[in-house]
């Protein structure tokens, strides 16, 4: 039987110094194994399966991230991920010149 | 700003568990969510706030005198029909509309699956995030109270069709699913005696 695709519960908040975002994804029975975990600087993806479910889901971000900083931890069917704001001047590329 | 008219969420979850049939009532916007907030906190200014609804008033001192502050205050429901099964009502938020007026919620409603088997129940809990010493089961024959002190709050009162052995219950917690077993309290077991 093909596995039934479900949206997560999702709680999406900055913190109090609005320098990092805590991100909380309910995905209940589900094992650390099975979660996959994509982080892009303006969003995330994430998939994560268990019997006969799937937990799917895609979102975008108000404000670009440093997604390599993210910080993620998987306890009792909850996954918290800490992931701090990108500054606003950074992130630049020098540009070489000729 | 048009003024919309809306039936409020209240109106309709009194109605639905009054029985009667949906009632539009044409109360004018500004109205319709804010009359039983308003309310409320009438009632509060008037006599002292009870405690089950302390930690939804802050006081704050300021020059000019104590400034209270009321809430946040979340309410929502979701409502899932599909084919063949029972309509779901759930509700989520830390307020709870009764007919008493708002009522503090204890917890969020955990998501509940019970699979009524030929002799027993197999009841599937979901609750994300909550450490397995801090899920508080309460069984008695006909029913299950399960509830969470973790700071995430968690509360469900199920009530179950057929008697069940409550010293036989089973439960496990896993990922954030508590299992729980209840073996139905069976016919009365007896022996046949021949009659010499």
């Amino acid at each position: 039987m093909e596995d039934t695709v479900v949206s997560p519960n999702v709680c999406v908040f900055s913190d109090e110094s609005l320098e990092t975002l805590n991100i909380q994804i309910e995905i209940p029975g589900v094992e650390k194994k099975d979660i996959e975990l994509q982080f892009y600087d303006d969003g995330f993806y994430l998939v994560a399966k268990k019997e006969g479910t799937k937990y799917m889901g895609s979102y975008a971000l108000v404000w670009p991230v440093q997604p390599n900083k993210a910080i993620a931890k998987y306890a009792d069917g909850l996954l918290t991920v800490n992931v701090p704001y990108r500054k606003p001047l950074e992130g630049g590329t020098k540009v070489k010149i000729d | 700003m048009a003024i919309r008219r809306y039936p409020s969420i209240f109106d309709i979850l009194e109605d639905v568990w009054r029985g009667f049939p949906l009632t539009r009532k044409e109360i004018p916007e500004a109205d319709w969510f804010q009359e039983p907030f308003e309310e409320m906190i009438e009632r509060f200014e008037e006599e002292a706030v009870p405690p089950e609804f302390k930690d939804f008033v802050k006081e704050e001192e300021t020059p000019s005198g104590v400034i209270r502050r009321y809430g946040p205050f979340v309410y929502g429901f979701s409502y899932t029909a599909e084919p063949g099964r029972e309509p779901i009502f759930r509700e989520f938020g830390n307020i709870k509309p009764s007919y008493k007026g708002i009522e503090p919620s204890i917890g969020r409603e955990p998501f509940v699956d019970v699979m009524d088997e030929k002799d027993k129940y197999k009841i599937f809990v979901e609750l994300p995030g909550v450490e397995k010493q801090n899920v508080k089961l309460d069984v008695t024959e006909d029913s299950v109270e399960i509830k969470t002190e973790d700071d995430k709050k968690f509360y469900k009162m199920l009530y179950l069709d057929s008697a069940v052995d409550v010293d036989n219950a089973k439960a496990s917690y896993k990922n954030g699913i508590m299992t729980l077993e209840l073996e139905k309290k069976g016919k009365r077991k007896g022996k046949e005696v021949k009659i010499d």
